[in-house]
């Protein structure tokens, strides 16, 4: 034991859930490859790990957060242990939320319980899914049958290209909000997020789409005929289905308690 | 867990953990979604400089999208959020935010100051 009794450890909170298991986190590597653990309070559970303060504290995270890198493996590391919990209900927690000891995690669950209930309640039997659409380059590709016959000539082709191109991205911005519409109605509950940077991407498409739909589990192979069939009626997007993620788009504590009175001054 | 995404993208298998996911689907969702609670050790990931990141990682497509006259998630929370936190308790002065109803997200945000970066006034 290097650190010893110095050594002040944080206790990172990867999602809370019901029906968990500490034999499911068996050998899974947390953040900073820490053990991942259970903290309990009645029948809900938190899942964690430990982290060594000198390197997550605050300050210390802020500054590793802001690195890409560091950013990447710490987001990757939360990530995998989030999609292991979602094998049970669980609702994910915002990355790097941090607590003194496992005391305040209980107290947290307790405080929260009810909202964390109606939470994993929506989520239950479900998963999200995440649907993208991007504008097809085959789509929106003008080729050029002669080559431009003066500078003027290529000029005025060069407009009426990126006019033409203009157009076409238009239609197939209208095009997907007409697709999100229809997979909306296949779906429990739907998110629509902000398009993704190329560079986050790694895709050099245009991003129209980028939504999350809540899909009874059950119903996962029919949302993905719904799928199937909007690719092949809209010619002019691309579209990429991922998951099944965590319900991360889904898991707010803001929309679930949203129409209930229940938190009544103590 | 049992439903293969169709189509040329592997992403979906990705998710579920048989191969290295899109880093920006990732980071979209651990960064921005889920719920937030305080913890004890107040790492505001809407930080200032993380805000610079994910500006940096958003301004090419938010431009993009902006000519092309794609604005409905101008007042989405991923930028507009820069301010929350910092207030918020786990159960003490945020507690009201919580409880207000779906689609308040939008809301609250456009309540705050958020360094011009998404809108320049308060309502």
């Amino acid at each position: 034991m290097m650190g010893g009794a110095d050594q002040q450890t944080g206790v990172w909170v990867y999602a809370i859930g019901r029906q968990l298991d500490q034999p499911a986190f068996r050998d899974l590597p947390g953040v900073d490859t820490a053990p991942v653990d259970l903290v309990r309070a009645g029948d809900l559970a938190a899942v964690v790990s430990s982290v060594d303060l000198d390197r997550f504290g605050a300050d210390e995270l802020k500054r590793a957060l802001n690195d890409l890198d560091q950013l990447e493996q710490i987001a990757r590391a939360h990530h995998h242990v989030v999609q292991v919990a979602a094998e049970r209900p669980i609702v994910p927690m915002r990355m790097a939320t941090i607590y003194d000891d496992e005391e305040s995690v209980r107290l947290m669950l307790i405080e929260n319980s009810g909202a964390f209930t109606a939470a994993l309640h929506r989520v239950e039997g479900r998963q999200e899914w995440g649907v993208k659409a991007f504008a097809s380059p085959a789509a929106s590709a003008s080729p050029e049958t002669t080559a431009p016959v003066s500078g003027a000539d290529y000029l005025k082709r060069r407009q009426a290209s990126l006019t033409a191109a203009d157009e076409s991205r238009r239609a197939s911005s209208a095009e997907a909000d007409a697709v999100y519409r229809r997979l909306a109605g296949s779906a429990e509950a739907a998110r629509r997020h902000r398009p993704q940077d190329p560079r986050l991407s790694g895709d050099r498409r245009l991003m129209l789409l980028n939504a999350a739909f809540l899909i009874d589990s059950s119903a996962a192979g029919t949302f993905a005929d719904v799928v199937e069939d909007i690719r092949r009626t809209h010619r002019s997007l691309d579209l990429e289905l991922t998951g099944p993620w965590a319900p991360y788009s889904f898991a707010t504590i803001d929309d679930t308690v949203s129409v209930s009175s229940t938190e009544e001054p103590t | 867990m049992t439903v293969e995404p169709r189509g040329r993208s592997s992403a979906g298998a990705a998710a579920g953990g048989h191969q290295p996911a899109n880093l920006g689907d990732i980071l979209e969702r651990v960064l921005d979604r889920g719920i937030v609670i305080v913890g004890d050790i107040r790492v505001s990931l809407l930080d200032i400089e993380l805000l610079t990141i994910k500006l940096r990682l958003l301004i090419a497509s938010v431009d993009t999208a902006r000519e092309l006259g794609i604005d409905w998630w101008q007042h989405d929370p991923w930028l507009s959020s820069a301010a929350r936190p910092a207030v918020r308790g786990p159960n003490g002065d945020g507690a009201h935010e919580r409880e207000l109803p779906a689609g308040s997200r939008r809301r609250m945000d456009e309540d705050w100051d958020v360094e011009g970066a998404v809108r320049d006034g308060r309502r």
